[in-house]
């Protein structure tokens, strides 16, 4: 058993810098958030940032469209992750190892590096394709607004499908040999066994996955930053560029706080409606 | 395998004292170096890192106990960069400020400047350039930089356009038209290679229609809560002109590619920067600028009186948190600024054109920086005002504006609507009203 002093001496150092690093910052961005700072100097102003937020045509642009990208990115990342899975936990040889491995790599490069390798696929190889097979199509697809918005997604499904993938091999791993063997006996297909057998079990696996996801896409930044810096003309900046931007571009660092109190309230709302009906989910 | 263990604590308990010594040794000759006065340089400009060096070894070499130490930070996050240093109590000694915006938030902590010699040599047209808004001096100007069109003479030659016998936005158009119709003999892309990726250079064009209404009084510029569109028409000529014969997609084209493949390998006639290409292009063939680069203004006046725009993006200024240091940055600046092996450096192997007064042309390396010191000394100079748009404008309005309105997502009525509102909320915002 662990003595009363020897228990806090064990938590003190991560309380401490929990405190210093989390806490602090976060009051004190809080408080920023009713001034007009610009780093050096600020003003009280009371809640003028918090309206004048709202009638923001960029803010709200970018809110929408980090919006956009997170539920479609939440679709297919757990759709491109659970169909790995699928894939590798199929049979275990030599071949699906390998492409677990494959499939995982993404997400141990960075995001910043990642955003410059995709920039390079979508610029030069796809300019290089669109001359040589006559596709047009394929031609400056981080000029344009939409397909800016798809290699946005395309990127970020690309680097986390394969996190996704491992923990959605968990639980398919733990699911019971016996009833896998039972449904087989009973003359269940592959997909009935999908379906009625593997899917309710992991149930747990997608309260993991959606929280994970979701939180991420809300966050993206370095890949944003990478890929499309925004552009163009501002339509893929989503709202972290957004508050990085306001902040030190623009200078206004308490219109910024302002931002991300918003997006921490809307982070915070939006994980808890998921993970209260998903462990609803899990329970029926 | 518990053999392996205590053999490899044997191992880390015998090699961890050797690394704590190396530790120690690598630190241990700073300490001795106390009596040296440090002084610190922050600088925004990373292409003249290697340069800002070796002037650094020069004058240290004459002042056996200054050293300096340069800090680089650029490509966007020089200024939030720049803010971290100040909000942690670490403000720089010399600083370099892009722009009145830049100096207005410091102000409280720049030294006020006007005795120093560095800036009775300035151009005194680029004086009111490193100002607080009530006309306080804090910075020199680090050069003269010309901003226009940069031309491939080469391509110009083949063309059969002389590039100097144009005179005003007429003849401007014909020689476009011209080198079009010879695009696929002369293996052109475009006449123009727009980056249109780069609201810097989107900003940077703005300023050639929007200059000549200050008269360069920067002060003015900055304190301005209205973007003047006295020259719209042109501006709009010319953005349809540049539509319709750069590279294309437009906004895919990126600084570097448009500098380093395409106006490199000839594949465009144009590209819109300034001076400050020289030493990359240099870079990639000695001497390449010599017989193949040009410059070539913007036509906005169409009397014969159009030249290059010249001014300086980036003032040297002092901070006042460390008066022991002030003396010895203020001689470090003002000998930059006079003494011939410093200048030698500066012109040669930053490629820059001094922005001081009575310099002699002849040292200069190439005819490009003479014609711009040229231009830049001459009575009807012009200073570009896009440093002085409030903070954010250029990456968050008119860069994304103009380049909606080149791939026609945006009226032009629209875009200057929502130019003027946000130059205005902008400003208003960050003057504190």
């Amino acid at each position: 058993m662990l003595k009363k002093h020897q228990y806090y001496g064990f938590i003190l150092p991560a309380v401490a810098f929990i405190i210093g690093i989390i806490i602090i910052p976060f009051i004190s961005g809080i408080i920023d958030s009713f001034t007009n700072s610009n780093g050096i100097s600020r003003q009280f102003i009371g809640l003028k940032n918090y309206q004048l937020l709202f009638q923001d045509y960029n803010f709200l642009q970018s809110f929408w469209l980090t919006f956009k990208f997170s539920v479609v990115s939440v679709v297919l990342i757990n759709l491109v992750g659970l169909v790995f899975a699928l894939i590798v936990t199929h049979k275990d040889n030599w071949f699906n190892n390998t492409l677990k491995t494959i499939f995982f790599i993404p997400n141990l490069v960075g995001g910043v590096l990642l955003g410059f390798i995709w920039q390079f696929i979508f610029t030069n190889a796809f300019k290089a394709l669109s001359v040589n097979l006559g596709q047009n199509w394929l031609n400056g697809w981080l000029s344009d607004e939409t397909t800016g918005f798809w290699g946005l997604v395309i990127l970020f499904t690309w680097q986390m499908s394969g996190y996704i993938m491992l923990v959605y091999i968990s639980f398919l791993n733990a699911i019971p040999k016996n009833s896998l063997e039972a449904s087989l006996l009973d003359g269940a297909s592959e997909l009935q066994t999908f379906f009625n057998v593997k899917l309710p079990q992991l149930a747990p696996a997608f309260t993991i996955s959606l929280f994970l996801t979701l939180a991420n896409s809300f966050k993206l930044y370095e890949q944003n930053l990478a890929l499309t810096n925004g552009g163009p003309y501002r339509s893929t900046e989503m709202i972290s560029m957004y508050i990085y931007n306001t902040a030190f571009v623009n200078f206004q660092q308490g219109y910024a706080q302002a931002t991300g109190i918003i997006l921490f309230v809307v982070v915070a709302l939006a994980s808890f409606i998921q993970l209260y009906f998903s462990r609803k989910g899990e329970r029926s | 395998m518990q053999k392996l263990k205590r053999l490899l604590v044997l191992l880390l308990v015998i090699v961890t004292p050797f690394l704590l010594v190396a530790c120690k040794s690598a630190k241990s000759p700073s300490s001795q170096t106390d009596k040296k006065v440090t002084i610190n340089f922050f600088n925004q400009k990373p292409e003249i890192t290697s340069q800002y060096q070796k002037l650094i070894k020069i004058y240290q070499k004459k002042h056996p106990n200054v050293s300096i130490q340069l800090t680089t930070s650029g490509q966007g996050g020089g200024a939030a960069a720049l803010q971290s240093k100040f909000s942690s109590g670490e403000a720089p000694d010399i600083i370099m400020l892009g722009g009145l915006p830049e100096i207005d938030r410091y102000k409280d902590h720049l030294l006020t400047l006007k005795n120093m010699s560095a800036v009775k040599n300035t151009l005194p047209r680029l004086i009111s350039g490193g100002m607080t808004e009530n006309h306080r001096l804090v910075g020199v100007p680090v050069d003269l930089e010309a901003y226009g069109w940069v031309i491939n003479k080469d391509v110009f030659r083949k063309a059969g356009v002389d590039p100097d016998s144009i005179k005003n936005y007429a003849e401007f158009v014909q020689a476009v038209k011209k080198i079009d119709a010879q695009k696929d003999e002369l293996g052109l892309q475009g006449v123009f290679g727009f980056n249109g990726a780069d609201t810097n250079s989107i900003t940077s064009m703005s300023a050639q229609f929007t200059s000549d209404y200050y008269q360069n009084d920067q002060v003015k510029a900055f304190d301005s809560k209205k973007f003047p569109w006295e020259k719209e028409q042109r501006m709009k000529q010319y953005l349809h002109l540049v539509k319709q014969y750069s590279v294309k997609p437009i906004l895919s084209v990126k600084y570097d590619e448009s500098i380093q493949d395409l106006f490199y390998n000839g594949e465009v006639a144009m590209i819109p920067q300034g001076n400050w290409v020289i030493p990359t292009l240099d870079g990639l063939q000695d001497n390449w600028t010599k017989d193949n680069m040009g410059m070539l203004p913007y036509f906005t006046k169409d009397d014969g009186t159009d030249e290059l725009l010249t001014g300086s993006s980036w003032y040297l200024g002092i901070s006042n948190d460390n008066p022991s240091h002030q003396k010895i940055a203020k001689d470090f600046i003002n000998w930059m600024y006079s003494s011939k092996e410093a200048q030698d450096v500066i012109i040669n192997e930053m490629r820059f054109v001094p922005a001081t007064k009575n310099f002699n042309t002849d040292r200069l390396p190439d005819d490009v920086s003479k014609e711009i010191y040229q231009v830049g000394t001459s009575k009807n100079a012009i200073t570009p005002v896009h440093k002085q748009y409030p903070n954010g404008f250029a990456n968050e309005v008119i860069g994304p504006m103009v380049q909606r309105y080149l791939v026609g997502k945006t009226s032009w009525d629209n875009l200057k609507k929502v130019v003027s509102n946000q130059y205005k909320q902008l400003k208003e915002v960050q003057s504190g009203q």
